[in-house]
């Protein structure tokens, strides 16, 4: 037993999961940016710890343009308010609601891709052909025409957003089932009488959810880009409310006398991006080693 | 005569899309709230005045009649007036097409033109110093916002340096920071696309044989590999040009090009319906014709591809 | 290896010089305009974010305060609207009334010509002044004119329906631009639209929807030749770059920013503002038909806890005035202190003694208002100064559709607006308090009483305005039927290459009246 314990396992005794575990955990750009992107969240869930609420808004007459310092880590803007409380709390509305767009992009495509590749036929086309409707416009402009419609608001934005990217999804989760469909192990199911649900949900999902969770993870760090672009643009997000576009955008003025304004709210959006990519390029290359290069 | 039927075919289908499209805003639209008509009186306006430009705008009937009379309308190439000041949006768009297609081509030139000889030389040379370096500028490229580098580029070029205006498109010294501002994501895509492109077909067989036949590696590169490698290039330049023509709006607002993108925001920051609309119809239709094109082109790169199915 | 690199850098330098040449080859012209302005600078190029489409005021299309960036340049009206809100003769030399107010006459100033060459005569003002009449705002700012009576060339009587003090300001406003007659027979109202001509300090060139007007100066002007040549009005969206333009010398004026925008000037060489105020009254609607403001002991407790002075500080850096009544100082038939009008001063301790009395009970008392808007940032101020005393004041921001129906159907608590005026008269209490545009369940309990005063003050004549818009003040006052707060603010940011430059009351600019500086 001892000897069975320690000998080294074979390649083929580990599991789809462990290796996909022991690839991502080689490859030291993708855990660089678990770490960043760890980083990041935990300040920002911490906001209320690190920083308050109030201290977005709070004006600090007095301590206008403070480069950042002890007192203010990241410096004041033109008003006295505390960058570094803006920034946190702006960090929450853009990681929160990238995750919210996604989780129901998620959500919408998995059910359309799910019942288009799962059940097939005019099923299939019917959805499909709406998801190419939502193909044919680009993306940028199907979430700022939803926004005339709906007007400006974060959970607007969100919609708009997500509406947006479902075809992606959808098309990534029809492809991964329609390549397990007809596999034995479902066919095995389907005879012992399972449940279409139950079939797209236990079986076929955990096994096509490798490109699923590459492909959302790309995608969060360009919805992240989206919506600081619209925020800047001053769609979505509204102004008084901290995001890290709007931010930027807010100080866009100053950034030539008071570099670190644009600096320091750039850089978080650029790096959080950047994590949320190595990770997405890491996960791409664990669940799929021959696309690494 | 095979493509142009296949042509004919695309071209048709995208019929059916916008018609989707444009329900599905306009049912989003009936649920909005507020008057549009109120908002665009102001105060002053009288009750009798708002429904009366209600019913002058047709807003007054259900959705359903209303999106009826506008596709017939479109179907005769009408596509409404402005809410806001009344031009036709047939013209507007006309007149603000040229400028955005001239920035969305020299943003695709300048990424192609820089992109795609980077891609493919860091694939030649895997594991070089140009491979890493170009590979970091596409991951930092990948990640930057555009309106942020742009508003970077503007002070540092612009307001410090004094090399270049802050806005405007009329000649060439105004066109730079928005070309490389706009091609700056697409560019990223191409490096990388480019790079994997070509690894993909230096592994192949055909390829091998091709060197142990005693080719140089100029010929092989040039003759077997180039040919190959272009196909997933020139596809990824058509879905890159949907998301230029998207990305235009924030070039454009920043350094203040009179384009599609500055109408489109302006009329959404308005809620100028007739205008966003038919931004959409006609964008949707610019990247339909597009894509078909590039499909076209990947059919004559490689014969393997059949229109026909 | 090193050849193919090599080549590919050739091709990308190809491809690169094609695309700039490409580029340089479109805008030939452009170019060469360029280098002319850096010899010898001669047009100026203004940035706005509102766009002027409409070039002839008294067209069935109406017009607004962008187009009238355009309208107060090429046209002039009888009487000129100076920044400070003062009237001075324009092309009318003088004017007189009849001593019961419905009879105006005009002595027109002889020998102007419009831009085509043919002469302004009482022909063309009739025609304008009928053709405004019967438009769109024709109701709104030649209020009760009737008909025009041609005595000869150069005189003309206008007479009103019924009386109407603030006339002359309709005169002097953007519908008052003299159009030339036989232009519009010749090209009818569409040509007029896309070439129009007036009797203006500048000629219309071009306008290109989305990107600019120009204006050419109008040598033979009736006041002298125009010392600028050429006006660029440029559409620039966004606030910021019109800025970092400013600052870049891409353009030489910047309309209306803000005032933070404003104050971060103060430091930057080459740059100045100004700033005037405006005929916009911004204040506090107290409804008395919804929330605890049924109450007055409520609304006079809210009346007595806001301090204006810091709403001034706070919004525009106290570069404006505070109201005591619903009314700019800069308005006709101003009325003040000294004549009788009651003011009701800052005096927290009176607010909660009011508080007391009423039957309020600390539920949610909230203010609506436009988001991220001024009005978003008095009602911040509001809102800390009542909940001083103790009351549970809450902000609700809305977008801009969702609070003009808040108005239009009245639902709200308490509603910050600002009111602007186009004629620069007292009369401008009458939009609040007009009941013919309310179902009358709705309006204030005692509007009939201030609409009658109100339509009494349109009527006289003179210093005879004065007791009527005092009490019609005193029993807002009285009631609490709103605050006046802050006088509103118009803001112009310019180059210090120019002079003359100012902020005008209603925002109009007239460039005739810029220079360059030495």
């Amino acid at each position: 037993m001892t000897i069975a314990k320690r000998r080294k396992k074979s390649l083929s005794e580990y599991s789809t999961g462990e290796l996909v575990m022991y690839r991502f955990r080689k490859n030291k750009l993708a855990m660089f940016g678990v770490v960043l992107l760890c980083i990041v969240a935990v300040a920002v869930m911490l906001a209320p710890v690190l920083s308050s609420y109030e201290a977005v808004s709070q004006m600090h007459v007095s301590d206008r343009f403070t480069a950042p310092n002890k007192l203010y880590i990241f410096g004041t803007d033109e008003f006295g308010r505390d960058l570094f409380a803006r920034v946190l709390y702006g960090g929450r509305i853009s990681l929160l609601c990238s995750f919210a767009i996604i989780g129901i992009a998620f959500v919408v495509g998995a059910v359309i891709g799910g019942a288009a590749g799962y059940f097939g036929g005019k099923v299939d086309s019917v959805l499909m052909r709406f998801v190419d409707m939502l193909m044919a416009v680009p993306s940028t402009l199907l979430a700022m025409a939803i926004i005339t419609a709906l007007g400006n608001g974060v959970w607007k934005l969100v919609v708009a957003l997500a509406i947006s990217q479902i075809a992606r999804f959808a098309r990534i989760v029809r492809s991964a089932v329609l390549t397990l469909r007809n596999v034995e192990y479902i066919e095995a199911a389907k005879c012992y009488g399972c449940s279409s649900l139950r079939i797209i949900l236990k079986h076929i999902l955990p096994n096509g959810i490798g490109p699923i969770i590459v492909s959302a993870t790309l995608c969060l760090g360009q919805t992240i880009l989206s919506i600081s672009s619209m925020g800047y643009l001053g769609l979505g997000v509204a102004s008084p409310t901290p995001e890290w576009g709007t931010i930027i955008s807010e100080n866009k003025m100053n950034i030539q006398a008071y570099p670190y304004l644009g600096l320091i709210p750039g850089i978080c959006i650029c790096l959080t991006v950047m994590a949320v990519n190595f990770i997405g390029d890491g996960l791409r290359d664990a669940f799929d080693p021959r696309t690494k290069n | 005569m095979s493509w142009l039927k296949y042509a004919g075919k695309r071209l048709l289908m995208l019929i059916p899309v916008i018609i989707c499209v444009t329900f599905l805003l306009y049912l989003i639209l009936a649920a909005a709230p507020g008057s549009l008509a109120r908002q665009l009186l102001g105060d002053d306006a009288t009750p009798e005045q708002i429904a009366a430009k209600e019913a002058e705008m047709g807003l007054d009937d259900p959705v359903l009649v209303r999106y009826v009379k506008y596709m017939a309308d479109v179907c005769r190439l009408d596509f409404g007036e402005s809410w806001v000041n009344g031009e036709s949006v047939l013209t507007r768009f006309a007149t603000r097409l040229p400028n955005t297609l001239l920035l969305s081509v020299l943003a695709m030139l300048f990424a192609c033109a820089v992109g795609i000889p980077l891609g493919i030389g860091s694939a030649i040379k895997q594991y070089s110093l140009l491979d890493y370096g170009s590979s970091f500028v596409a991951m930092l490229l990948f990640s930057i916002p555009a309106f942020w580098l742009g508003t970077m580029c503007q002070i540092l070029f612009c307001l410090t340096l004094h090399w270049l205006p802050v806005s405007g498109f009329d000649n060439w010294k105004s066109m730079i920071l928005p070309t490389v501002i706009l091609g700056a994501n697409t560019l990223a895509t191409m490096i990388r696309m480019s790079r994997t492109s070509m690894l993909d077909v230096i592994r192949q067989d055909y390829i091998r044989t091709a060197k142990a036949k005693g080719a140089s590696m100029r010929t092989v590169i040039s003759h077997h590999a180039m040919r190959n490698s272009m196909i997933p290039i020139v596809t990824q330049v058509g879905v890159s040009f949907a998301g230029t023509i998207g990305g235009a709006v924030v070039t454009e607002n920043i350094f203040n090009i009179s384009g599609i993108g500055t109408m489109l925001l302006s009329a959404v920051k308005s809620r100028d319906v007739p205008v966003v609309l038919g931004t959409v119809i006609f964008v949707t239709i610019i990247v339909g014709v597009i894509n078909l094109v590039v499909d076209l082109i990947c059919a004559l790169i490689d014969p393997r591809i059949d229109l026909a199915s | 290896m090193k050849k193919l690199v090599a080549l590919l850098l050739a091709v990308v330098m190809v491809l690169t010089l094609v695309a700039c040449g490409g580029g340089s080859g479109d805008s030939q012209t452009t170019n060469n305009d360029e280098g002319q302005t850096t010899a010898a600078k001669d047009t100026v190029i203004l940035a706005t974010s509102g766009e002027p489409y409409r070039f002839f005021a008294q067209s069935s299309q109406s017009c607004g305060g962008d187009d009238n960036l355009v309208l107060s340049n090429v046209y002039d009206c009888l009487l000129l609207l100076e920044a400070d809100g003062s009237l001075s003769p324009a092309l009318a030399e003088s004017y007189d009334v009849s001593e019961d107010g419905l009879c105006y006459t005009f002595h027109l100033r002889q020998g102007v010509k419009f831009h085509n060459g043919e002469e302004m005569t009482a022909e063309d003002v009739k025609f304008t002044f009928d053709l405004g009449a019967a438009g769109p705002i024709g109701a709104a700012l030649f209020v009760n004119y009737e008909s025009s009576e041609i005595v000869d060339d150069y005189t003309i009587n206008m007479y009103l329906s019924s009386p109407y003090a603030a006339f002359p300001y309709g005169v002097a406003s953007r519908l008052g631009g003299i159009a030339c007659k036989s232009y519009y027979d010749e090209v009818g109202e569409e040509g007029y639209m896309k070439a129009p001509i007036g009797t203006g300090p500048y000629k219309f060139v071009e306008y290109v929807s989305g990107s600019h007007t120009k204006l050419t100066a109008n040598e033979d002007y009736w006041r002298g030749a125009p010392e600028i040549k050429n006006v660029i009005i440029q559409t620039v969206a966004d606030t910021n770059t019109q800025i970092l333009g400013l600052q870049n010398g891409d353009y030489d004026v910047v309309r209306n920013p803000s005032l933070d925008v404003c104050t971060r000037l103060d430091g930057v060489d080459g740059v100045a503002w100004n700033s005037a105020l405006s005929t916009g009254r911004i204040g506090l609607l107290l409804p008395d038909w919804a929330g605890p403001g049924k109450d007055l002991n409520f609304r006079k407790a809210v009346q007595a806890a806001i301090n204006k002075d810091d709403v001034n500080e706070a919004v525009f850096a106290g570069y404006s005035e505070t109201l005591d009544i619903d009314m700019c100082s800069n308005y006709g038939g101003y009325v003040t202190e000294a004549d009788g009008v009651e003011v009701v001063a800052y005096d927290p301790e009176a607010a909660k003694a009011y508080l007391a009395d009423s039957n309020y009970n600390g539920e949610e008392f909230a203010i609506t208002v436009t988001s991220g808007t001024i009005l978003e940032s008095c009602a911040k101020v509001v809102q800390a100064q009542l909940m001083e005393v103790g009351i549970n004041c809450t902000i609700k921001a809305v977008d801009n559709p969702t609070y003009q129906d808040a108005w239009g159907t009245r639902e709200y608590q308490a509603y910050i607006n600002d009111n602007l005026c186009s004629l620069v008269d007292a009369d401008g209490m009458y939009t609040v308090h007009r009941t013919d545009r309310w179902d009358a369940e709705h309006c204030w309990a005692r509007d009939a009483e201030i609409e009658e005063l109100l339509l009494a003050g349109r009527a006289a004549q003179g210093d005879a305005r004065t007791p009527l818009y005092v009490e019609a003040s005193n029993i807002i006052t009285e009631e609490a039927y709103g605050v006046p707060l802050v006088n509103g603010l118009t803001t112009v940011a310019y180059s210090t290459a120019l002079t003359g430059v100012e902020a005008h009351c209603l925002g109009n600019y007239n460039f005739y009246f810029w220079g360059w500086a030495e």
